[in-house]
């Protein structure tokens, strides 16, 4: 039940949940368009038909500036679109809503040409001005923006050149930018909609598809937008897309999702591990999936809690789990070993920390602890007379809960007694920032690895998640530097350095990044993963039943 | 005499009262009786069907289920019990002063009950859970408090009828003090209904706590218990039918149990049924 | 009759207030912040406190709840932190599936618990009896989403009969309905047959028997409406409950009912929806009981309001 997603801050997912939703990951299994395989868009595919998909989080509001939920990006962006859009082979940045555009060479300054054939659903087109009140109204406090808040938290101004130019000037060059413009956070935002009554239930657009119909706890059905033909360019389709409806059923329990999807009642869902080959060989279905942008899980230590202040103690937790057989047990398999603090599909990933990072070792973990001052007890490692304890904060079901048995059960075996403490996620995260926990499960989904900025530099003590309370001066160098570094190699070494620090000091213990799949009722054509946006709607049809 | 004759006449109860005392037997040598460490993990072996060596198969983790669901015993005997000592005790003692000092205290009493059953369980339960923290005595603490009402009331429902007995009318004329009237005279009418509604309670508390472990609120890991096997194993049904049916099975028999010797204890308590 | 209505509404009073007070409390005692919830983790300490003073969060305790009081009055019971909008127009969206679901599962309730418990008591001791309250006593020993996972697979997935998930039709409601009515139904064969053998065994009905009153005429005439007094009573207790929401079978069966917007307000501490909601609860259990004791006085005319 605990698997609600909320990403924070620049579409950072904290994910005490296990499922990422259709907005995040990369992926090589997916079938783009440009590899000509999968179940694309046949050519005799017919207008019409519903695809019904079955969704585990309801979203709190569709006024995508007012949300920090994964799903909101995924369904605002259907609705909204963007104005730039990732293309999934060459993963640069490509007009959306413009014709074109241009950065700066200091990167400050971006200039847009939009597109002037695109209009909102509401009839109204889509021009500078909109996009101008669109920042704005992010910007403004009033709207109390969350995730668009802090992704044009470095726009310094927004100017309407003309009716069809738009200027972004920015304070710092920001590496993200691109990527936030293609988010559905920053969707254009008409003004006339958006300032009525209950615009959060009734979001307007620039996409292809528009909200219909929003029954609370039950089903947020989109139509089709017969306007829309201005897609990217990677798509087939230019629009307007073929099916009447994409229906968003929500459907909160697991159990239920995958018999809704085995009889027929959804057509797309998110499958759980121990589902995937089953459904794989499973002629009425098509599986895909997506690689996560991000660590899957790792464990962050509490640097204020003596025994874990000894970097000794934080090897021997590195050395004692065993991340084989959690990926084996948790993800069935469907998962890498992680050893650094940043995933393998990151820009300044150094493969080296394959190489160097811990691997599991219970023989040294305990010469470590010993090494350290404890001695063995009857059971477990004492030192003055007390056993190392240590408490072990985690969700309260799903993948979290598993693993968090498995590392139990792991460093028992070492000789660290482990009370592991489940908790729904507001009361996690409220135990984190008042620092209660000894050790802790957490993950992330983002766009860049300057994500280490928001987990481990000194600044985030307090306030923000450095829940770590990693207040290190070498390590906040080597973060700052990534930040400011413009030339990638500068910026790549800085990354490389990060990684051999965190491991060599242990602040964290890296355990595993996973995947995450969907499985695809094959009534439903031409439905493909972007890797790092999640499934694409644009060229699907449908077949009557 | 008699009443253990009658209550020996009914075979069911008779089965249900031998199962608990199995149960009982089982909690207590827990350790005797499991093939394995309940705690034990065999990560190459997760998954496994019923063998010889696993003879309930193992969980998704690799862990062997019967064991667990032994030594699940002691847990869920130990909530049930001690839920309903809890709300037994809260309960009666507020039906009591209810019942026998009646007035404005009866009046707040039955308030307090009112609102108490006015909130719904489960998200008294949630509260609790959310404020105090996940352990086994939060959770019966739980468990125990949503059932008080129903004592509180059952209790003083009797209370007010025993109060007007000639005996008691005659303990007050001899200048006994409202103490040891409730003590002397009124407790001991109160004690079949309760033991009635208690051994029914066990039940109640046993599946309460399957519930709160399907929201995530059960015992923490890894204890064995088996409401929260069984919330594990929702999502294998398919693939390992063993993870989800054992344990579903434990819960159901135990509580059919406690609940066909509840009836019976109505049936032989209760004098108005008599024959 | 209408004197004692209002009478009773007028003395529910304090117990709504008492159960706003302490939903009040116990919400505002549960870790988690709100305002954290609702902002970005890292929000800076300046846009905490500011969110904070808008909504009030910085006030004293008792000042909070006189608010929310006031508010409930004139009929304003704030907005929901999580998605902005009106905590009344949300419920509003809520409460339809709710009552559908607890009348229908009551629907099947009623008739199947009290025909069990009757057919029981009217064969005591033989093999029917024990055969119908051991199945009666199965539907309170079972764990409900035990069963609901069963009846999903069984009818949803193998024999792709019904549909599993939703509300969108009637069919939806199978499911929902028969879970919830055969949990209950169970309790109320057993209430029926205890109170018809109570009956049965009182003085006026041997008396009506000895009167050479056929066997059914006592046992439907006059042994069933005097039973039916404890069953209502048991029946108000249900659907008191099933009014507040049954989380479990909502989410098992994606149904869209107060329980699972009350369990997301709790997990998102959105504070307004949480007192919303313990309002609306506590109303709907003081209605019900109302409404039990006024049918008290059809089944017994001996009962006088007053």
């Amino acid at each position: 039940m605990a698997t609600r997603k909320w990403i924070f801050g620049v579409s950072l997912l904290l994910t005490g949940m296990v499922l990422l939703s259709a907005c995040s990951g990369g992926s090589k299994a997916g079938t783009t368009p440009a590899d000509g395989g999968g179940s694309k868009a046949a050519g005799e595919s017919k207008q019409g038909g519903t695809i019904n998909y079955g969704l585990s989080d309801e979203p709190d509001t569709l006024d995508v500036q007012k949300s920090g939920m994964a799903v909101v990006n995924s369904i605002g962006w259907w609705i909204g679109g963007s104005m730039l859009a990732q293309d999934p082979e060459s993963k640069k940045y490509v007009c959306y809503l413009c014709d074109s555009y241009e950065v700066s060479a200091d990167g400050l300054t971006w200039s847009f040409k939009l597109k002037e054939n695109a209009k909102f659903h509401d009839g109204n087109p889509l021009k500078a001005v909109d996009w101008k009140w669109t920042f704005e109204r992010a910007q403004n406090p009033d709207t109390k923006a969350k995730n668009a808040g802090a992704l044009v938290k470095e726009v310094k101004s927004v100017e309407a050149v003309s009716d069809y130019e738009l200027k972004i000037t920015l304070n710092n060059p920001f590496a993200p930018f691109a990527d936030a413009l293609s988010t559905g956070f920053l969707a254009p935002l008409s003004k006339a909609a958006a300032e009525k009554e209950d615009y959060g239930r009734n979001p307007v657009g620039a996409g292809p598809y528009a909200i219909a119909e929003w029954r609370s706890g039950e089903r947020i059905a989109l139509k089709r937008n017969p306007d829309f033909n201005w897609a990217p360019a990677f798509y087939q389709s230019k629009g307007p897309v073929m099916p009447d409806e994409l229906v968003f059923q929500i459907i909160p329990e697991e159990a239920t999702r995958i018999a809704a999807l085995e009889s027929g009642d959804v057509d797309i869902t998110n499958v759980n591990y121990q589902n995937v080959d089953r459904f794989k060989s499973d002629g009425t279905f098509e599986v895909l999936s997506i690689k996560r942008q991000g660590l899957g899980l790792f464990v962050i230590f509490n640097l204020e809690r003596p025994e874990l202040q000894d970097p000794k103690v934080r090897q021997a937790i590195n050395s004692g789990i065993n991340r084989d057989a959690i990926i084996k047990s948790v993800l069935r398999g469907f998962g890498k070993p992680a050893y650094g603090p940043l995933p393998e599909v990151y820009f300044g990933y150094d493969p080296g920390v394959e190489q160097t990072g811990y691997r599991f070792d219970p023989e040294k973990a305990k010469k470590l602890l010993e090494d350290a001052g404890y001695k063995k007890g009857a059971e477990y490692y004492e030192r003055d007379g007390k056993v190392l304890t240590l408490n072990l904060f985690t969700q309260t079901s799903g993948t979290w809960k598993a693993a968090s048995e498995l590392i139990q059960a792991d460093l028992k075996e070492v000789g660290i007694k482990v009370d592991v403490q489940p908790y729904e996620w507001a009361t996690l995260t409220a135990g984190l920032t008042n620092g209660k926990h000894d050790m802790s499960l957490m993950g992330y989904t983002y766009a860049d690895p300057d994500v280490v900025y928001l987990f481990l530099h000194s600044s985030q003590i307090g306030q923000g998640i450095n829940w770590s309370k990693v207040n290190d001066p070498a390590l906040d160098r080597l973060i700052e530097l990534g930040r400011a570094s413009v030339d990638p190699a500068k910026r790549a070494d800085a990354y490389k350095q990060l990684q051999a620090l965190m491991i060599e000091k242990a602040y964290w213990a890296p355990v595993y990044n996973e995947e995450q799949f969907f499985a695809i009722n094959k009534r439903v054509q031409g439905v493909w993963m972007h890797p790092t946006k999640g499934l694409q709607y644009m060229d699907a049809s449908v077949q009557a039943k | 005499m008699r009443l253990l004759r009658r209550f020996l006449r009914k075979k069911a109860a008779v089965i249900a009262g031998l199962y608990i005392f199995l149960l009982l037997f089982t909690a207590l040598f827990a350790a005797q009786l499991s093939p394995h460490d309940p705690l034990k993990v065999y990560s190459a072996h997760a998954l496994e069907a019923p063998s010889v060596t696993f003879p309930l198969g193992t969980d998704n983790l690799g862990r062997d289920i019967l064991s667990r669901i032994i030594y699940g015993t002691r847990v869920s005997l130990r909530v049930g019990l001690m839920a309903v000592s809890i709300a037994a005790v809260i309960g009666s003692t507020m039906g009591m002063l209810a019942g026998y000092l009646g007035g404005w205290i009866d009046q707040i009493v039955m308030r307090i009950v009112d609102i108490m059953l006015a909130i719904p369980g489960i998200l008294l339960a949630l509260i609790i859970i959310a404020t105090l923290g996940p352990s086994m005595n939060n959770l019966i603490l739980a468990v125990g408090i949503s059932s008080v009402p129903t004592y509180a009331r059952l209790v003083r429902g009797t209370v007010l009828s025993a109060r007007e007995r000639e005996y008691v009318e005659a303990a007050r004329a001899l200048g006994s003090g409202s103490l040891r009237i409730m003590l002397k005279h009124i407790l001991p009418n109160i004690v079949a209904p309760i033991v009635v509604l208690g051994s029914l309670g066990v039940g109640v508390a046993i599946l309460s706590t399957a519930g709160l472990s399907f929201i995530g609120l059960g015992v923490r890991p890894p204890t064995p218990e088996w409401g929260g096997m069984l919330a594990d194993a929702r999502t294998y049904l398919r693939d390992a039918w063993w993870m989800f049916t054992f344990p579903g099975l434990a819960i159901s028999s135990t509580v059919l149990s406690a609940n066909l010797l509840g009836d019976a204890l109505r049936d032989v308590l209760d004098p108005r049924l008599k024959q | 009759m209408l004197t004692y209505v209002i009478k009773r509404l007028v003395a529910a009073v304090p117990t709504l207030l008492g159960v706003t007070l302490v939903i009040f409390s116990m919400v505002h005692l549960t870790p988690g912040d709100p305002v954290q919830v609702m902002l970005d983790v890292h929000a800076s300490a300046d846009q905490v406190a500011r969110l904070r003073a808008e909504l009030g969060l910085d006030r004293p305790l008792p000042e909070q709840y006189a608010r929310f009081l006031f508010g409930a009055l004139r009929g304003d019971l704030g907005n929901s932190l999580k998605s902005g909008r009106p905590v009344g127009a949300e419920m509003a969206e809520r409460l339809p599936a709710t009552l559908l679901l607890a009348l229908a599962g009551m629907g099947i309730a009623i008739p199947l618990g009290i025909f069990l418990g009757v057919v029981a008591a009217a064969r005591r001791d033989t093999w029917v009896d024990s055969v119908t309250m051991v199945i009666a006593m199965m539907g309170v020993s079972l764990p409900s989403f035990w069963i609901g996972i069963l009846l999903i697979y069984v009818f949803g997935v193998q024999l792709n009969l019904l549909p599993v998930a939703g509300a969108s039709s009637w069919k939806h409601l199978i499911l929902p309905a028969v879970t919830l009515g055969t949990l209950a139904s169970s309790v109320l064969a057993r209430m029926t047959r205890s109170g018809m053998l109570e009956v049965l065994n009182s003085d006026y009905v041997r008396t009506a028997r000895a009167k050479g009153l056929s066997g059914k005429v006592v046992l439907y005439k006059h042994a069933l409406k005097n039973t039916l007094i404890p069953v209502v009573t048991i029946i108000g207790v249900q659907i008191g409950s099933l009014l507040g929401g049954t989380f479990i079978i909502e989410q098992l069966y994606a149904w869209p009912g107060v329980g699972r917007l009350a369990v997301g307000a709790i997990q998102a501490r959105d504070y307004p929806m949480m007192q919303g909601i313990g309002l609306y609860v506590a109303f709907a259990y003081v209605a019900v009981n109302l409404v039990v004791d006024l049918i008290y006085g059809l089944l017994d005319p001996r009962i006088r309001y007053s």
